[in-house]
């Protein structure tokens, strides 16, 4: 649990900053004492076992900046991008490449100040991890891009967690604003470089204006001993164009929520999730997506490969307010057991109030096909070749959806190590 | 090539195939008739090397060696192919590369140069045009969205690609209007080899119209109760299965 004493030495460390910040701050702790860590009592955290998080006491980076191996970014790096690097939530010019797009891009940390979080979309959430994160919040970066500018080479954007401690938290919060006629493609890894026991608490603050069109792509892949949970809040204007792609690729703990509020006419929105699990691996994808206009679009495909003791959870909400009629909007969460104690706990939902609406959900688990395993076999191709076939196969509804060939094939061959690793 | 010998199988313990004898040499084209469910694909599954069915007696010998100790994979390898009854429908997985993926198996497993996409693509494209299809069925996935008939000859494509030595057709020729039948007969007829053997599961006399087997055997309820020539599928035409009953009771 977060002891008071902590969060006292944590405001200690930001001595600098202004009251309104410090109060902001108070509040949210305080917030959060009274209602602390969910349960499994709670509805939205029946699946996820927490234990583990509220067991330890947390340490916090403390400032200090780690020194981080070129290698290790251009490892990661992607061809034909831009990229920027955040070193546990502090941009790091020296290792970032955004000069050509300075002018029309606005690419900075967010000061952790009381206007900035003002205008957060969680301003007024009760989510206790919501709260934690006001409390603590210390990093993230604050991206803005100009009106009628459309960038053709995509963000790459490294979060590298690193630090010679166990146990460290990183509270961050990220901006993205897309101005009106935009358009923009956003890579994001999330990599933790120092196998410590972290925790990654974040919360994202997406807007995209009037003719604009955003993609994510978020590539979450952690180690062992890593908690990730993400606060995504998106508000799309008329005509706005949103597509996210969720892809998990390992992690003790991963935990999505994404809440997406259409809030004008003509929109196309597109969520869609790949989650590769094996161990222990825990992931949870909780999607809101709320029609608040008509004559919107919305589609979400949730695709779920199960190893071993891994456990998954979509649960998904679509609502339709009375003014959004000619909404339409699909729901699907697929999922693949490739273990028997693998677990998939799968909840797709709609929630309509308006009547000229089209929407459908659906949600399907089994194993992988065995009369397709014959079929490939009998051809003389290699059991586990067959069964990669079939996975990458199944992947490829969502993998076919990121448009960058480099993303597309490190996912492929992560497919591949799922069977032979 | 092939040598069954008092075969029995079974699913869930309920008996299906019931003591086959069939013996299959090089060169020769055998046709099983029989109505639905006296165990023809059964038949067909398990020299594949479906593990569905449970083998509780007898033998198979393949260039006399024991097949059933052999992997589908190991089978396929070695010269096995089965066209089937209801091809698996594979979605996501790219037809080019699924049949490129089984050729470059083969021929590594023969010791033989991979081919790379560009040989292959004109290889494909020239037996693309002996069953008939088009280019478009190239950047498909495997059997998405086919037709039944689509089906039967991607599976021809398959086994002329592949170039088995023991094929088994299993009712390659039920759904197809004649001239596709036409053209899965001359897939198989040009295919004829003399150190190669066909196994045709039909349970139509039509397709005889057009390839000429060797042997005709018919099934009934997980036996071969019947063994002759070419004519058999006459009389079967015009007399039907129900004098072989008859006969086979009368055995009994
Ligand atoms: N996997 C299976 N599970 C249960 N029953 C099966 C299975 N495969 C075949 N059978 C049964 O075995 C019998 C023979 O089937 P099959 O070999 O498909 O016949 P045919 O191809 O001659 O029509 C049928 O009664 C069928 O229902
Ligand atoms: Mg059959």
């Amino acid at each position: 649990m977060q002891d008071k004493s902590q969060f006292e030495t944590f405001l200690q460390w930001q001595s600098y900053e202004s009251q309104a910040m410090r109060d902001i701050r108070k509040d949210a702790f305080n917030n959060f004492l009274k209602i602390g860590y969910p349960t499994k009592k709670h509805e939205n955290w029946r699946f996820t076992n927490l234990t583990s998080l509220a067991k330890f006491e947390y340490r916090f980076p403390n400032g200090e900046m780690c020194k981080i191996d070129v290698d290790i970014v251009s490892k990661h790096s992607i061809d034909n991008s831009h990229r920027i690097v955040l070193i546990n939530g502090i941009f790091d010019s020296k290792l970032s490449e955004i000069d050509d797009i300075a002018k029309r891009i606005t690419i900075k940390n967010i000061s952790e100040s009381s206007s900035d979080l003002n205008q957060s979309s969680a301003k007024n959430n009760t989510n206790p991890f919501i709260l934690l994160n006001k409390a603590f919040v210390k990093g993230g970066y604050y991206i803005e891009i100009d009106s009628n500018y459309i960038e053709d080479k995509p963000l790459h954007i490294l979060n590298i967690i690193s630090g010679e401690k166990d146990f460290v938290q990183h509270h961050h919060q990220n901006f993205i604003r897309l101005g009106k006629n935009s358009q923009v493609i956003i890579v994001e890894e999330n990599i933790n470089i120092n196998h410590k026991a972290s925790f990654r608490n974040t919360v994202y603050n997406i807007k995209v204006d009037e003719n604009s069109t955003l993609s994510h792509i978020l590539l979450q892949q952690n180690h062992a001993k890593s908690k990730e949970l993400n606060h995504i809040f998106v508000e799309q204007q008329d005509n706005s164009t949103y597509n996210t792609q969720l892809i998990n690729i390992s992690g003790d703990l991963i935990r999505n929520d994404l809440n997406v509020q259409i809030d004008g006419e003509n929109c196309d929105t597109d969520i869609s999730g790949l989650s590769l699990l094996s161990g222990k691996d825990h992931v949870d994808n909780y999607t809101v997506v709320s029609h608040n206009k008509p004559n919107s679009n919305s589609r979400q495909l949730f695709k779920y490969i199960l190893d071993e003791s891994s456990e998954g959870v979509f649960n998904g909400l679509v609502t339709v307010q009375p003014d959004a009629q000619k909404t339409d909007s699909r729901q699907t969460n697929k999922n693949i057991l490739l273990s028997k104690k693998a677990l998939m706990n799968s909840n797709p939902q709609l929630e309509i109030y308006a009547d000229d609406v089209k929407c459908s959900h659906g949600s399907a688990t089994g194993e992988l096909d065995e009369d397709a395993i014959f079929y490939l076999r009998s051809r003389g191709i290699d059991l586990m070749i067959a069964k990669s076939l079939l996975l990458e196969g199944f992947a490829k509804e969502v993998t076919d959806k990121i448009k960058i060939d480099s993303v597309k094939e490190k996912l492929n061959s992560e497919i591949l190590k799922r069977l032979t690793g | 090539m092939l040598e069954i010998k008092n075969l029995h199988a079974s699913v869930e313990s309920k008996e299906i195939l019931k003591g086959i004898d069939l013996t299959i040499k090089a060169g020769e084209m055998h046709t099983i008739m029989g109505l639905n469910g006296s165990g023809k694909s059964t038949l067909a599954n398990i020299i594949a090397g479906s593990e569905v069915y449970k083998i509780t007696k007898g033998t198979v010998l393949y260039n006399n060696k024991d097949l059933l100790d052999l992997s589908p994979e190991e089978r396929a390898l070695q010269g096995i192919f089965l066209s089937f009854q209801y091809p698996a429908v594979i979605p996501g997985v790219n037809n080019t590369y699924f049949i490129k993926a089984a050729l470059n198996a083969k021929r590594k497993y023969q010791g033989e140069a991979e081919l790379d996409a560009m040989d292959f693509m004109v290889l494909i494209k020239e037996k693309l045009k002996m069953v008939g299809m088009d280019e478009s069925y190239l950047r498909r996935s495997v059997n998405d969205g086919f037709s039944g008939g689509e089906k039967k000859r991607n599976e021809i494509l398959q086994m002329i690609t592949l170039e088995p030595t023991l094929a088994i057709l299993d009712e390659t020729d039920s759904g197809l209007d004649i001239d596709a039948l036409k053209i899965i007969a001359n897939g198989v007829n040009n295919y004829r080899k003399k150190d190669n053997a066909f196994l045709v599961i039909t349970h139509y006399q039509r397709l005889l119209n057009y390839i000429e087997p060797d042997v005709i055997h018919v099934m009934i309820d997980g036996k071969i109760v019947k063994t002759g020539g070419k004519e058999l599928a006459l009389t079967l035409e015009e007399k039907g299965y129900q004098w072989l009953t008859d006969e086979a009771t009368v055995e009994l």
